[in-house]
């Protein structure tokens, strides 16, 4: 685990002549070219368990809702359950412009920071880096997910 | 996963109780990356409850977000899919736009 804050760049210009690789493919037609019909085959999956997380925020108890709401994730308790709507995102992903971290819609860009994810999600963006490849630690809670995990009671969230 | 929560949820144990569902919330919608897994290295966060709170989680996210967003353009550039997994809290990209 880092123990340094975290510094995410957001600053930098995002000018014209920048090396956007949607735009290139679609205006030199270099590369490949977006079409409807290809966007008609394609299943999007998400293994997000958004519902799941509302069911359970729906079910538990006054102590549970309580002790939820003294920690750093209280504001999951609000969260709704949204679909994915499949040809929005697939249109997002496609008019993403990797260099400036935005969507380009029309002719703007909407930029996607991290202070939106905290905007949306309710959660700190200050503070230690989260280490998403870390070290698998042993612990008690950890034996008890894993023991039921591997049992079968859980083997889909 | 959320059924371990359910198991665990009597009153007298919610301190367990709540390290499940923060793991619930933290691998399951906050950073997916598999429907047969979990991102079981984020399991250590869950230890101490106190200490969640000095990490910076909307960055994480973000991270996931943005990563996955790239990886399919780049999977999409590439010719027709039949299918593709979109990793993180993926519906976060369309609840910005609306």
């Amino acid at each position: 685990m880092g123990s340094s804050p975290v510094a995410v760049d957001d600053s930098r210009p995002c000018n014209e002549a920048g090396n956007e690789e949607s735009e290139v493919r679609s205006r030199k037609g270099s590369g490949h070219c977006w079409t409807s019909r290809e966007d008609s085959d394609v299943v999007l999956r998400s293994p997000c368990t958004l519902k799941k997380l509302v069911a359970v925020n729906a079910r538990m108890t006054v102590t549970q809702r309580a002790t939820v709401e003294g920690t750093a994730l209280r504001l999951c308790l609000e969260y709704c359950n949204i679909g994915m709507d499949r040809d929005l995102t697939l249109a997002l992903i496609k008019c993403w412009v990797l260099r400036c971290k935005a969507f380009r819609i029309s002719d703007r860009r909407v930029p996607l920071s991290v202070f939106d994810v905290a905007l949306m999600t309710g959660l700190p963006t200050m503070g230690r880096r989260v280490e998403l490849d870390g070290e698998e630690v042993s612990s008690e809670v950890g034996l008890l997910i894993r023991g039921a995990w591997l049992n079968g009671n859980s083997t889909r969230w | 996963m959320a059924e371990l929560c359910e198991e665990n949820s009597d009153d007298d144990r919610v301190g367990l109780w709540l390290q499940i569902y923060a793991f619930v919330i933290l691998s399951g919608v906050l950073h997916p990356c598999t429907p047969y897994g979990a991102a079981w290295t984020l399991l250590h966060y869950v230890e101490d409850m106190n200490e969640i709170r000095e990490y910076a989680w909307a960055e994480a996210v973000w991270r996931v977000l943005v990563e996955t967003i790239e990886d399919t353009q780049k999977k999409l550039s590439k010719g027709p899919l039949s299918e593709v997994q979109l990793n993180g809290f993926c519906v976060l990209i369309q609840v910005m736009i609306e």
